[in-house]
């Protein structure tokens, strides 16, 4: 889409040409499985910002390279933007559960779940044999020790009946993440990314144990990617169920659709942070 | 001191000789076929394939320095405490000179700074060999151990 066109388009999703205007905060996440956050406090020289709705969480405004630092080589922090540590802070894996990150790559929120965790259970961290190299190099640095890293093709997940919880963080158009990502936009291509993730949500589902929690999120606005899925899950899985989000302090819009008000659209005006949609399911019993 | 490390179960016997590391119930060290020995938390799912953990030591690359930020601060012995030049400088990918006494002869020792496991260096005939690249990167990381503040291991 031209610049222009795609303001508009913009618009029409969000209802606020400005929505996704905004400059975008800096941040990054103490990683609390090699330092506790008040010992970070105590001996990082970085300047930086607490947030309300997690305290693992950090924005800084200084100009550096957050990879060049001494507390990233040590693996006490990783760089993370806002809305993205909000997936898993929804998803609320519980310590000593048995968890599927499905596209884990390059797992800042694999990370983080195995934090929220206390490194116990098991997260199954999976993604493609391509991408295999960066989830592995942050599993070690931030010392991630729960992890059983696969390499599957999502779409042809084996594993059924099986996850407490799921976290299904899908390839997308990335209109809130790359704003570029806008001039290979077009409807016909977010139909095109949607039949894929129509088939991840139906393998992240099938992947929960009954009562389990699946989180689908993206980094893009379009409804096919984002309430277009999560309509074609409840339509043919009867026993799938839309979850009202619990996480105080977070602005956000609600879903699109009048089957997924209970969803989440965060854009850059609410956060200055990227763009996401967050769904959370239950696969009741 | 000669690393003689075929498994995990010689691994573990290596670190607790060497460093006095005993390691926590909840982590394990695994043999794995081609990717050396792993370390990760009991209780993992059975049933799935795929690496469990991450390396901690393989046969080419020794003992992986990450592996040793974890565990490091476990040890009661072989923790050799830098000055900030010299820590700067093993950041950097660079050998320290340095006189240390080392309990076992020669070989791996846990290099610390501030109370900060930085990795892991090996020490021969009064040199600190450094396992970091000496790459741009490093060398910008170094400059930041300015006025790094101290933290009780």
């Amino acid at each position: 889409m031209e610049p222009r066109e795609f303001e508009e388009w913009v618009g029409t999703i969000t209802g606020d040409k400005e929505a996704i205007g905004t400059a975008l905060q800096q941040s990054f996440r103490i990683n609390t499985l090699k330092i506790p956050i008040e010992v970070f406090d105590e001996v990082s020289e970085l300047k930086n910002k607490k947030i309300k709705w997690d305290e693992s969480g950090r924005t800084y405004t200084d100009k550096f390279d957050i990879g060049n630092t001494i507390e990233y080589f040590l693996g006490y922090l990783h760089p993370q933007s806002l809305s993205s540590m909000i997936p898993p802070l929804v998803l609320g894996p519980k310590a000593g559960e048995h968890v599927l990150d499905l596209t884990a790559a390059p797992g800042s929120k694999a990370t983080q779940i195995s934090a929220i965790m206390e490194n116990t259970g098991t997260l199954v961290a999976n993604d493609l044999p391509e991408k295999e190299t960066t989830l592995v190099a942050n599993v070690a640095r931030l010392g991630a020790l729960n992890v059983i890293i696969t390499n599957r093709d999502a779409r042809d997940w084996p594993l059924k009946n099986e996850f407490d919880r799921v976290l299904l963080d899908v390839p997308c158009s990335a209109l809130g993440s790359n704003l570029n990502a806008m001039k290979r936009f077009s409807i016909s291509y977010a139909e095109s990314l949607a039949l894929v993730q129509k088939r991840l949500i139906m393998k992240g589902f099938d992947a929960l144990k009954e009562g389990g929690t699946l989180v689908y999120s993206t980094c893009t606005y379009s409804i096919e990617e984002n309430e277009n899925v999560i309509e074609y899950l409840l339509s043919v899985r009867e026993e799938a169920k839309i979850e009202k989000i619990e996480l105080e302090y977070v602005p956000h819009d609600n879903g699109l659709t009048a089957e997924c008000k209970k969803c989440w659209r965060i854009y850059p005006k609410h956060l200055n942070s990227d763009g996401f949609f967050i769904a959370k399911i239950t696969k009741t019993e | 001191m000669e690393i003689k490390i075929e498994n995990a179960e010689t691994f573990k016997k290596f670190l607790s000789e060497r460093f006095g590391v005993v390691f926590p119930h909840e982590i394990l060290l695994s043999d794995t076929k081609g990717h050396g020995i792993r370390v990760h938390s009991r209780g993992l799912m059975g049933n799935v394939y795929g690496l469990k953990g991450f390396q901690a030591y393989s046969g080419k690359n020794g003992i992986n320095p990450y592996f040793m930020q974890l565990v490091g601060m476990h040890a009661k012995k072989n923790l050799i405490a830098l000055n900030e030049v010299d820590a700067k400088k093993f950041i950097a990918g660079e050998t320290v000179r340095k006189k240390i006494k080392i309990l076992g002869g020669q070989g791996p020792v846990i290099v610390a700074h501030g109370g900060h496991i930085l990795g892991v260096g090996h020490f021969e005939n009064g040199e600190l060999r450094s396992p970091f690249s000496q790459d741009r990167r490093s060398r910008i990381i170094q400059n930041r151990i300015k006025g790094w503040i101290g933290r009780d291991l």
